[in-house]
């Protein structure tokens, strides 16, 4: 309680001062509308459902980046955790995507994947690939030894040794991963929407730039803040339901 | 069921050096008996008690077991518990690489573990609220739920204070005399040496140096003559 309480001081001061900064006109209203105009452009968007459908899209291009991500990285890096040789393998290749950041590779993604939703897919599926695939590399490969030679003492075979000991003890790395990788999916939203999207978070905040109308930007911008916030306490509190050991072991 | 060293050896190679962590070994192990490996620290005590379990292999020589299958039980010198699991699920882990039917050890065994180990009220706890002496009650739980013929200890209570391990040592007493089970306990204090075994080997760099059988019977009193000579005898063949 006395932590959500400090939390809520910082963004009450930035709060009243952007009031401050718009009462005394310091900056134009064309650039910074106030704090009022831009609650009560909020509660026109909601009302009118423009928001919510745009939300709605945004997320169900999240969650489908996200998941598909998922399904790649985690096999990948448990497959790579586990084999020397598959991890030489896909090593080089890996290291070199990674470093490419997705936003580098529109025009490229465009061309080959058109401008539909698979596109935006790619470039989702590209900002979270990396942080969960070596999450859960680092997870498996690092598994402490002296676990494993329990499970020699218990005559575990291989199968039984990562299913019972490296899968769950790579579960917080795992997790961490998860977690950053969902962050990165909603951050690249942007990126992925600037590709000729007609509805969708991304969308709406271009369109509003087009149109001169920063109230309706700071309202995605806003949108994008507290769902993303929304989405990694949800994240950590399923997180703490699944996994009770790492709670007491953080108490 | 008996265990026959046949010129044991485990030598370790780096490009620079060689270095002989157990010296041809030839000893033999009885069926239900209590043995203590004792020396100092790297004179290759803990090497020979990986090489009966199997996580190394020797340079030359072999080991008979007289059952070709040998159930061989391990508590090393920390607990090594799951941190994901309860301390039953702890107990329990052991069986799960089994296929027939564990239910009924589930039901009987576990709970007699439990009750033996004074961890009934631990028993939904994971291991990061247990103490040092707990932890190590359970390693020992998860050891004997699989039930067998030779149990290998590392040191398993050397990082414990004084009353833990006193504590340990006389439960662990208690299940060798009623379970009868052949233990082969490494150590490097004398004491506990001479409290647990029947038989007592002094290890000195990579080799066993002396052989002592131990008639003593057990609650066996530290300050008796008899128990003084032994220890006499066991630091001069450490030192």
């Amino acid at each position: 309680m006395k932590h959500w309480k400090n939390g809520i001081i910082l963004p009450l001061a930035l709060l009243l001062l952007w009031w401050l900064l718009t009462k005394y006109k310091i900056f134009s209203p064309y650039l910074l509308p106030s704090p009022q105009t831009t609650f009560v452009i909020f509660g026109q968007l909601c009302l009118d459902g423009t928001l919510w459908q745009n939300i709605y899209v945004s997320l169900a291009r999240v969650f489908a980046g996200f998941f598909c991500a998922c399904a790649v990285a985690l096999p990948l890096g448990i497959i790579c955790g586990r084999s020397r040789y598959f991890s030489d393998f896909c090593w080089p290749t890996l290291e070199f995507l990674r470093h490419v950041p997705p936003l580098a590779s529109i025009p490229l993604i465009i061309l080959w994947f058109g401008i539909d939703e698979a596109s935006k897919l790619v470039i989702i599926f590209l900002a979270s690939f990396f942080p969960l695939f070596l999450n859960t590399y680092s997870g498996i490969k690092n598994c402490d030894k002296k676990l494993l030679e329990v499970g020699s003492t218990l005559h575990f075979t291989a199968w039984q040794k990562a299913r019972y000991i490296q899968l769950p003890a790579a579960l917080p790395s795992i997790t961490v991963g998860l977690q950053l990788s969902l962050g990165y999916s909603w951050r690249a939203l942007i990126g992925a929407e600037l590709i000729a999207a007609s509805s969708g978070i991304g969308y709406m905040i271009l369109d509003a730039e087009q149109m001169s109308r920063p109230d309706i930007v700071l309202v995605g911008i806003l949108c994008i803040g507290i769902i993303g916030s929304i989405m990694d306490w949800s994240f950590m509190y399923v997180t703490k339901l699944l996994m009770p050991w790492q709670e007491n072991s953080e108490a | 069921m008996t265990i026959q060293l046949n010129a044991l050896n485990k030598v370790y190679s780096t490009p620079s050096t060689t270095v002989t962590a157990l010296a041809p070994t030839t000893l033999t192990f009885t069926e239900h008996s209590f043995n203590i490996i004792v020396g100092k620290s790297g004179c290759g005590k803990t090497t020979l008690l990986r090489l009966l379990a199997g996580l190394e292999l020797p340079s030359s020589g072999n080991i008979a077991f007289e059952n070709p299958n040998p159930k061989i039980g391990f508590v090393f010198q920390e607990p090594r518990l799951m941190p994901w699991l309860t301390v039953t699920e702890n107990i329990a882990f052991g069986i799960k690489n089994k296929t027939t039917d564990t239910g009924e050890l589930a039901n009987t065994r576990i709970p007699f573990l439990l009750a033996t180990l004074g961890l009934e009220n631990f028993a939904q706890i994971y291991p990061s609220q247990l103490s040092g002496g707990m932890a190590q009650r359970v390693a020992l739980g998860r050891t004997l739920l699989q039930n067998p013929d030779i149990i290998l200890m590392d040191e398993p209570f050397s990082a414990l204070d004084y009353f833990t391990r006193h504590g340990l040592q006389q439960t662990l007493l208690e299940l060798f005399q009623k379970e009868r089970k052949s233990i082969i306990f490494v150590t490097h204090d004398v004491e506990e040496a001479i409290l647990l075994g029947e038989r007592i080997l002094i290890m000195q760099k990579g080799s066993v140096t002396s052989d002592i059988s131990v008639p003593i019977p057990y609650q066996r009193d530290l300050s008796s003559p008899l128990v003084i000579n032994l220890r006499k005898q066991i630091l001069i063949g450490i030192e």
